[in-house]
């Protein structure tokens, strides 16, 4: 099943290379859009986009289309998926569709799922007050109990069902549409503020909630629009939300203002050789060697970290460090470079971005569809593949002495197994948990966990 | 009937029946993806370069009312054009997936 849904996303990346840049640059623009939704909101717009082309559809395409329409205007398309996963209303009509007995409750069934899709983006279709207040009381996170709309045809008169999506019936049925309404509002791709927590890193939040980091490709050029963003946070902190005035020092229950710093992407041109150019343009124009410098000072920042695991890295230490230990940065030819690069460095935040990407990084290239650093538009996360899903909580024991009857076919026959089902995935978590405790000389607990054992290896490999 | 019967339909139309829950929602969430990005660009491709800029703009205001007005405009018979599209890449999908 994979290797089908690879080569389709191959072909779909094919297909958008022969169009022009204007037509690709809004294709991998919703895309991106896409991927930074959440796993429920993707499965619903999955439903709604592909259920409505297929056999089974209930809208006769309208969730298509919906969908489809609202991905072109971004915070459009933001607030429908929102709506979609608030109201568990349209998950019951899917749901009652899927289980439709005969024509006439597909025809009614399809009928309110188009009144819900119309509630949704705010078209002026109403649906009664009854039929959706029962959807909405069913609104919330995964239940098991059963739905309370009408399993049949027949439980809905055909008055009530014209009614309903003609007229607002009652108060409780207004602010209903009210609530959701207010969460549509509500969804936006960057959110306007972020309440800092515990320990929490200014590096690292940035990376976290724009996309547009997550999106360039590697450590370097992610460090370098990283660092620009800090650059500019730097001048005047406090109007960002920093209380302390310190980009190296956020205080818990600080308010970020993600929107002003969002802006800085937007807005901000650096100049770069005389030629001016915005923050992501200049982290995609990175040269090689750039990147590499850049890589190689964050692990100089990192052996720093772990030698003195009780200091701050503060951007003095950091640029003392960097200079200490780069010869070249006496060059003159070499100094704007080096001055990039200590922007990227200096901060204590990069070196805990860099210590977690090492797990990242094995867990990627074992399990992920494009190895280290390389998932984006086409890739899978190697650690929401299933396999490393499967297998993360279970115990060394277990996985370590996991045999296969029969050779090392894991998947012959056609069968597709998956996590500690799976040959090659048993045998590449094997073949690496050795490696770390012939590295570490770390031997496993006896209930500890593959996940529990890999960070503690990598911390001991990391620490010498 | 629970909620996570959400896809039943869609998991049984695509032929992921008997795949653990894990990976149909990995599949379809993927899936899902790479459809909105091909009926993206099908659709994006049949805008007259004179009319880019209307809809660059109309992208901008994040208007999905005057969008859907705007898109009838520029391709006939819209609905059933996103439609096919999407029918297309259902049966590509499942074609490929038949082949392994």
């Amino acid at each position: 099943m994979f290797s089908g849904l690879e080569n389709f996303e191959k072909n779909t990346e094919a297909l958008e290379k022969e169009k022009d840049p204007w037509v690709l640059e809004r294709a991998l623009k919703i895309g991106s859009w896409y991927r930074n939704v959440s796993l429920k909101k993707k499965l619903i717009a999955s439903a709604f986009l592909i259920g409505g082309a297929s056999a089974l559809a209930a809208s006769g395409g309208a969730g298509a289309v919906m969908i489809a329409t609202a991905a072109f205007t971004g915070s459009g398309f933001q607030r429908l998926l929102g709506g979609l996963a608030v109201a568990a209303t349209v998950e019951g009509v899917l749901t009652k569709r899927s289980i439709a007995h005969n024509e006439g409750e597909e025809k009614i069934l399809g009928i309110r799922m188009n009144a819900v899709l119309g509630i949704l983006a705010g078209s002026g279709v109403i649906l009664g007050g009854k039929l959706l207040g029962e959807f909405l009381s069913n609104s919330g996170e995964r239940t098991t109990e059963a739905l309370t709309t009408p399993e049949t045809a027949q439980e809905i008169p055909a008055e009530h069902l014209k009614e309903s999506v003609e007229t607002p019936m009652d108060t409780q049925y207004t602010e209903k549409v009210g609530s959701v309404r207010e969460a549509l509002k509500g969804e936006s791709l960057i959110k306007p503020s972020y309440t800092v927590d515990d320990d929490e890193k200014l590096w690292n939040i940035l990376k976290e909630k724009f996309p547009e980091i997550q999106k360039l490709d590697g450590e370097g050029k992610q460090s370098n629009a990283i660092a620009n963003i800090i650059e500019q946070i730097r001048k005047d902190p406090t109007s960002y939300g920093i209380a302390s005035g310190n980009v190296d020092n956020l205080t818990t229950g600080d308010v970020l203002n993600m929107e002003k710093i969002h802006a800085i992407l937007e807005n901000t041109k650096i100049s770069v050789g005389g030629v001016e150019t915005n923050i992501l343009e200049r982290a995609e124009g990175l040269a090689a060697t750039e990147v590499s410098t850049i890589e190689a000072n964050n692990e100089k920042l990192l052996e720093w970290q772990m030698e003195h695991p009780d200091e701050q890295l503060t951007t003095e230490t950091a640029d003392k460090i960097l200079n200490e230990h780069s010869p070249a940065s006496d060059t003159e030819s070499l100094s704007e470079n080096l001055n990039n690069i200590r922007k990227d460095m200096e901060t204590a935040e990069a070196i805990s971005m860099k210590t977690e990407q090492i797990f990242r990084a094995n867990i990627q290239t074992m399990f992920g569809s494009k190895g280290l650093f390389g998932y984006g538009f086409l890739g899978t996360n190697g650690e929401r593949s299933v396999d490393w899903l499967d297998l993360k909580d279970r115990t060394v024991t277990e996985v370590m002495t996991k045999k296969f009857e029969g050779g090392v076919l894991g998947e012959e026959g056609g069968v597709i197994k998956f996590g500690i089902d799976s040959f090659s995935a048993v045998d590449k978590i094997k073949w690496y948990m050795n490696m770390l405790t012939e590295r570490t000389g770390l031997a496993p607990k006896e209930t500890e966990t593959i996940d529990q054992f890999i960070h503690r290896a990598i911390q001991v490999i990391a620490s010498k | 009937m629970d909620q996570t019967d959400l896809n039943n339909s869609l998991i049984k139309d695509l032929g992921l029946e008997g795949l653990p829950r894990e990976v149909q929602d990995e599949v379809v969430a993927r899936l899902g993806e790479n459809i909105l990005r091909r009926i993206t660009v099908s659709i994006v491709e049949k805008i007259s370069p004179e009319a880019r800029q209307e809809f660059d703009s109309i992208s901008q205001a994040g208007d999905s009312e005057r969008m859907k007005t705007f898109l009838n405009g520029q391709i006939p018979d819209f609905d059933n054009f996103v439609k096919g599209e999407v029918s297309k890449s259902v049966q590509e999908f499942k074609e490929l997936a038949a082949a392994i």
